[in-house]
């Protein structure tokens, strides 16, 4: 016990949740603002992979950030995509969203066949970067606490303190704007904001758009730092996870964080179980990120209803 | 197609009853193939060609047979999605090829049903073989790789290498085609070395390279410094951990020889592979259309093939002879020989 105990309290295996943690976190952030503008996007799997092999590809043949650039656009892209399918030829969202993640995952391996001469499964064929790690060793300059931030903070990505000032900009920019206002008001009862002359199509337009954007930026962390270079599916479900978390989170910017920083740590601690004790069965490592989700979501649904009973509604 | 399915059954049945009237048994009349009238062979991949690893291999074997036996080949692509290979599997049972073939557990059900529709027509499972007691499958041929009599021979060299004393295995899920290289990498390391210490995590995916390469990394935090990944892409991530932690570390790699994959865009990646549990599907593929021709091959069994088959085996490449001392490379050598001798039993998970 003591053993796991100094594992999971040691700087290796905080930085071992940051970094698991960075591309599921931008994607929970774009599921969130497309969900509290009212538009479902549950195309975010699909728009973090086409993100990943953009990025990967663009990075053959330009710098590292235009690279993260485009995968960002290629993302904000099929939110458009998705908008204009949606609100102009008034399609299902969520078939709309189906369709997208279909078509990325064929339509990734097609690119990267015509991009590589053929492979099919992974770029291994082709020179793609890495985003540079952020070096803050100056920090172990601090007295007392300063070699241990060192070491939990440097070597992160570039993105992944993008990804932490997005949480409070997003969380800024819904609750202290107009604008911010407007969204969640067209996610909450469309009728209203209409009647007051918002346009309600286009905040939702301009929430995909972002939704995407992120969720390219996910994808491009993912294939340019987590593992660097591209193969076929290799967004592995994360996109369907920060679903998950948006709502585990209750869609708010800070809690969503938090819902996307546990599946990330438990991910982490299903990773350096196995090491430590080997009679644990495998499976039973593998289930416990869903367990503990389970156990999170019912404690959630008994506090609010808690809440619910206190304030008399029932 | 179901009036054609209908017609094929039909027709099975008269070639049935007129092989039974002759009193014949199931032997049928060697055809004398040439290359104005070949063998027809389907090769339908339940995915796509250029996955750098199980088909591109078993793709390489069809050509080799093309150019060395009277064969034709079409190779079909079914692709990805689940739902296409079934569909893909019984056209090419219904075109008039006289062998398909196909791979692994994902596609023996479909074998299984369409061998009792179409008897007349041969089939080839590989990597995997269906239970010849709950099916009439005469015409199938199960060829399945003992991956574990070529990973005793990396297990050992691993340990020999190894400096700390520690070695780790990755694998993509828990099943015996995937344990199987795990079970003689752990019995060789163990001989090489009693006191070796092993870890060894389950993925849970063959997809997910950044999770790969993050249990990598927890593994070499744990003091492991040779590693062998059997989980396809997620296996590749680890493969890029080993690359990137530098300082001597290894890796071993799986199915095809993945240091002459990577020689080519990645020569640092190249350099921490010393050698690679190969799985020769190709190779297997061609003996067994060569069997087919000549009429030495007999179906409606499974064959487990190993090292002396040459169906499997370590790549004995430059990376092999650079990172490999010659002491142990002839070493390993003479263990090879032992395996296939039958003096050194090594266990199985393939039963």
């Amino acid at each position: 016990m003591t053993e796991l105990l100094i594992t999971i309290i040691s700087t290796g295996f905080f930085a071992t949740v940051i970094r698991t943690t960075t591309p599921l976190l931008l994607a929970t952030l774009g599921g969130l603002i497309a969900d509290l503008s009212g538009a479902l996007n549950v195309a975010l799997e699909g728009m973090m992979l086409i993100g990943c092999l953009t990025a990967v590809i663009v990075s053959v043949y330009a710098p590292w950030y235009v690279a993260v650039l485009s995968g960002v656009g290629a993302g904000a892209l099929l939110g458009l995509l998705m908008a204009f399918f949606a609100y102009r030829l008034k399609a299902d969202i969520i078939l709309v969203g189906f369709a997208i993640n279909i078509l990325a995952a064929g339509g990734t391996v097609f690119a990267l066949a015509l991009a590589t001469g053929g492979d099919k499964g992974t770029s291994i064929n082709l020179q793609s970067q890495a985003i540079p790690p952020v070096d803050l060793t100056f920090l172990s300059g601090i007295p007392i606490i300063g070699p241990t931030l060192s070491a939990m903070l440097t070597g992160q990505s570039v993105v992944t303190w993008i990804a932490a000032f997005l949480v409070f900009a997003i969380w800024y920019f819904l609750y202290r704007t107009p604008w911010g206002l407007w969204l969640r008001g067209v996610g909450e009862y469309p009728a209203a904001p209409e009647a007051a002359g918002i346009p309600v199509t286009k905040v939702r337009t301009w929430s995909l758009v972002v939704s995407g954007a992120l969720a390219g930026l996910g994808g491009a962390q993912l294939a340019m730092f987590n593992y660097v270079g591209f193969t076929r599916d290799m967004t592995g479900g994360r996109g369907f996870i920060a679903l998950g978390a948006v709502l585990l989170g209750a869609r708010h910017p800070v809690g969503a964080t938090i819902a996307a920083l546990l599946f990330g740590a438990f991910d982490a601690f299903a990773i350096v179980l196995p090491g430590l004790y080997n009679w644990m069965p495998s499976e039973l490592i593998r289930m416990i990120p869903f367990i503990v989700t389970i156990v999170a979501l019912i404690s959630f649904s008994v506090r609010a209803q808690r809440a619910l009973a206190l304030r008399g509604v029932q | 197609m179901s009036f054609i399915n209908k017609m094929g059954k039909a027709a099975a049945g008269l070639v049935l009853s007129a092989s039974l009237m002759a009193g014949a048994a199931t032997t049928v009349v060697a055809a004398e193939y040439t290359k104005e009238n070949p063998l027809k062979v389907a090769l339908v991949l339940h995915g796509t060609l250029g996955d750098k690893s199980f088909f591109d291999s078993a793709a390489a074997g069809m050509t080799k047979a093309e150019a060395e036996l009277p064969v034709s080949v079409k190779i079909i692509e079914a692709g990805y999605d689940r739902s296409k290979w079934q569909p893909a599997l019984a056209d090419a049972a219904d075109s008039g090829y006289d062998v398909v073939i196909a791979g692994t557990f994902d596609m023996t059900g479909y074998i299984t049903e369409l061998a009792t529709q179409y008897p007349d027509v041969k089939f080839i499972d590989f990597d995997d073989a269906p239970d010849y007691t709950k099916c009439e499958c005469k015409n199938v041929l199960g060829v399945m790789y003992g991956t574990s009599t070529a990973g005793y021979l990396a297990g050992y060299a691993a340990a020999k290498l190894s400096k700390t004393g520690v070695l780790a295995t990755i694998l993509g899920m828990e099943f015996p085609t995937v344990t199987d290289f795990k079970t003689g990498f752990d019995q060789g390391a163990k001989a090489a070395n009693a006191d070796i210490q092993i870890l060894n995590s389950t993925a849970g995916t063959f997809s997910d390279p950044a999770k790969g390469k993050e249990i990598a990394l927890a593994q070499l935090n744990q003091n492991a410094d040779v590693i062998f990944p059997i989980a396809g892409s997620t296996g590749i991530g680890a493969l890029q951990a080993v690359k990137e932690a530098g300082g001597g570390k290894l890796a071993v790699g799986v199915d095809s020889d993945q240091a002459t994959i990577f020689a080519e865009s990645d020569a640092a990646q190249a350099d921490v592979i010393f050698t690679s549990v190969e799985k020769k599907v190709g190779e297997s593929l061609f003996l067994a259309l060569k069997g087919t021709i000549d009429g030495s091959q007999e179906y409606g069994k499974r064959i487990l093939l190993g090292l002396k088959d040459g169906a499997v085996g370590i790549s004995k490449n430059a990376y092999y002879e650079k990172l490999v001392p010659a002491d142990l490379r002839a070493e390993i050598d003479a263990i090879e020989a032992k395996i296939i001798s039958g003096e050194i039993q090594v266990n199985t998970d393939m039963k």
